[in-house]
């Protein structure tokens, strides 16, 4: 389970998050939703730690991975990242790796040497992907040649190969049209079988039917958090009635 | 069409042929010079130059083997320590160090760049030559590294900016170790970029000559020594041009050819890398 507590974020004293907490049950896939500029996407970023690498970011309160701090000093960020993996807005597969080594890239950049243990995690990871069919005969090809729904699931197979316990989806569809966006989908439901997964979106449909729990945040705060069925049908705010009916945001 | 009319039309066209005259002065040295240089140093571009060590004043032939094996051996030397310093400096630069830092390098390795080329044979002098006694090989490469390496880290600089964000983000969020970032996803995307730049650099300091007189000194003997004097293409045409012998002209100009089409040679090639990596990238 990933939770965060009182979590504050400010870029050069400019605060974006203003203390959010919010826990994501193992198994389950959560949504944050929310308006443009709301923190969803800061939110997300400091739970790998994503933050460390841009200058003048501060992150203060605490992020847990199963009762475990992240932000403990003299951790490794290196180390939770492995634990906590990350799939981008826009595809962004390495474009000098072929297909197969952008699938294992995560391990062999990481050290890991048994190539064939490398195979193997490659080959499984791009079946959990669901993209395996459809690369096996041109594992060494260059990824560009991919379609962007491909490339997409290139991603989180290569994300998946590093075996993480969490996996974080940054608006993973924005950039796809709505069959990819299906596989996206469909993808992320047989992941919740053995992953904790916390999608960002700012389509409500996708956030409707594609997640358990659903948390809106709206100027840095988050606003109601639950079950999506409840956000969605019988919200307790009617800030978040007026989001998800589309009256403004 | 009234007269205030025409005399717009007239003085647009008066502009336009006026920038065309100075488009064809600037690039008229260039054909000039490449139609002198070839109309005399073919004739003497011919195997002996490859083969043949000079000969003594006023006696015919001879060649420019020990220049050619000396520039190879003195820019070969150079880039052998400028290019890896270069290209890790640059990354240093671009992947590790913070903002503040890396524009301070980065103004270093501007002004290093507009330094005179003797200066640094100068200062290659005062470190090199004189702890050692004599002139040698090894000092002329000491210059030329020092003139090849803010080209080399200013370009692969230039080309690791150009890959993008994303791809470093990616590569975090893998639990990737910054310096493997760096090297095994970086610095391979901005290989074909890179690989120009070194190319350029080499060209720039194979014709160096400034620098040569006080360090690599010139030898008329054949030396692959790196601690003895050693003779340079650049600097051999220097002394032959401006020796009184007809001969020597001509084996100048021979020198001269030869530098000018390796140096052609070595910029059409990072043209060709660069367009071939762009083809590729495109489909």
């Amino acid at each position: 389970m990933l939770a965060c507590k009182d979590l504050k974020i400010d870029f050069d004293k400019k605060v974006v998050l203003k203390g959010v907490s919010l826990h994501f049950p193992a198994n389950k896939i959560s949504a944050i939703i929310g308006p443009s500029g709301c923190g969803k996407s800061t939110l997300l970023r400091a739970f790998n730690r994503m933050h460390d690498l841009t200058r003048g970011a501060h992150v203060t309160g605490s992020v847990t991975l199963n009762g475990q701090e992240i932000y403990t000093p003299g951790e490794d960020p290196v180390l939770v990242r492995r634990r906590i993996g990350m799939v981008f807005q826009k595809p962004n597969p390495f474009p000098t790796l072929s297909i197969f080594e952008n699938t294992i890239s995560g391990l062999r950049l990481s050290g890991e040497r048994n190539s064939a243990r490398l195979k193997d995690v490659a080959e499984q990871s791009l079946m959990d992907a669901a993209l395996w069919d459809e690369v096996k005969d041109r594992l060494r090809s260059n990824p560009t040649t991919l379609s962007g729904g491909q490339q997409q699931r290139l991603c989180i197979a290569r994300a998946l190969a590093v075996n993480p316990e969490v996996l974080l989806m940054d608006e993973p569809c924005s950039a796809l049209d709505p069959i990819a966006t299906a596989k996206i989908e469909e993808l992320m439901f047989r992941l919740r079988e053995r992953l904790t997964l916390v999608i960002v979106t700012h389509n409500m449909q996708q956030a409707a039917r594609a997640s358990d729990l659903t948390a809106f945040l709206w100027m840095g705060e988050l606003v109601e958090a639950g079950d999506t069925e409840m956000i969605f049908t019988s919200p307790k705010k009617s800030m978040t009635e007026d989001y998800i009916t589309g009256r403004f945001g | 069409m009234n007269r205030g009319h025409v005399y717009r039309k007239i003085l647009g066209r008066i502009m336009e042929g006026v920038c065309l005259v100075a488009a064809v002065i600037a690039v008229l040295p260039l054909f000039t010079f490449l139609w002198h240089l070839f109309a005399q140093g073919f004739s003497s571009l011919s195997f002996s130059m490859f083969t043949q060590l000079p000969m003594p004043p006023g006696e015919l032939g001879g060649g420019m083997k020990n220049a050619i094996l000396g520039s190879v051996l003195v820019v070969g030397l150079a880039t052998v320590v400028g290019i890896p310093v270069g290209i890790g400096a640059a990354i240093f630069m671009t992947e590790f160090a913070g903002p503040t830092i890396a524009s301070a390098l980065r103004f270093a390795c501007d002004v290093l760049s507009g330094i005179p080329s003797i200066v640094m044979g100068l200062l290659a002098y005062q470190i090199v030559v004189v702890p050692m006694h004599h002139f040698s090989a090894v000092s002329g490469s000491v210059a030329l590294a020092f003139i090849m390496l803010p080209v080399v880290v200013i370009t692969t600089q230039e080309m690791l900016y150009l890959v993008p964000h994303s791809l470093r983000e990616a590569g975090h969020a893998l639990g990737i170790p910054t310096w493997r970032i760096a090297s095994s996803i970086i610095l391979r995307a901005a290989a074909p970029g890179v690989l120009t730049g070194m190319i350029l650099s080499v060209s720039r300091i194979a014709g160096e000559t400034a620098p040569m007189l006080f360090t690599a000194f010139g030898n008329p003997y054949l030396s692959l020594d790196p601690k003895s004097p050693i003779s340079t293409l650049p600097h051999m045409i220097f002394n032959y041009a401006i020796s009184p012998y007809d001969d020597w002209h001509r084996l100048a100009w021979g020198g001269a050819l030869l530098l000018v089409l390796g140096i052609l040679g070595a910029t059409l090639l990072s043209r060709f890398i660069l367009w071939w990596h762009q083809r590729s990238l495109n489909t």
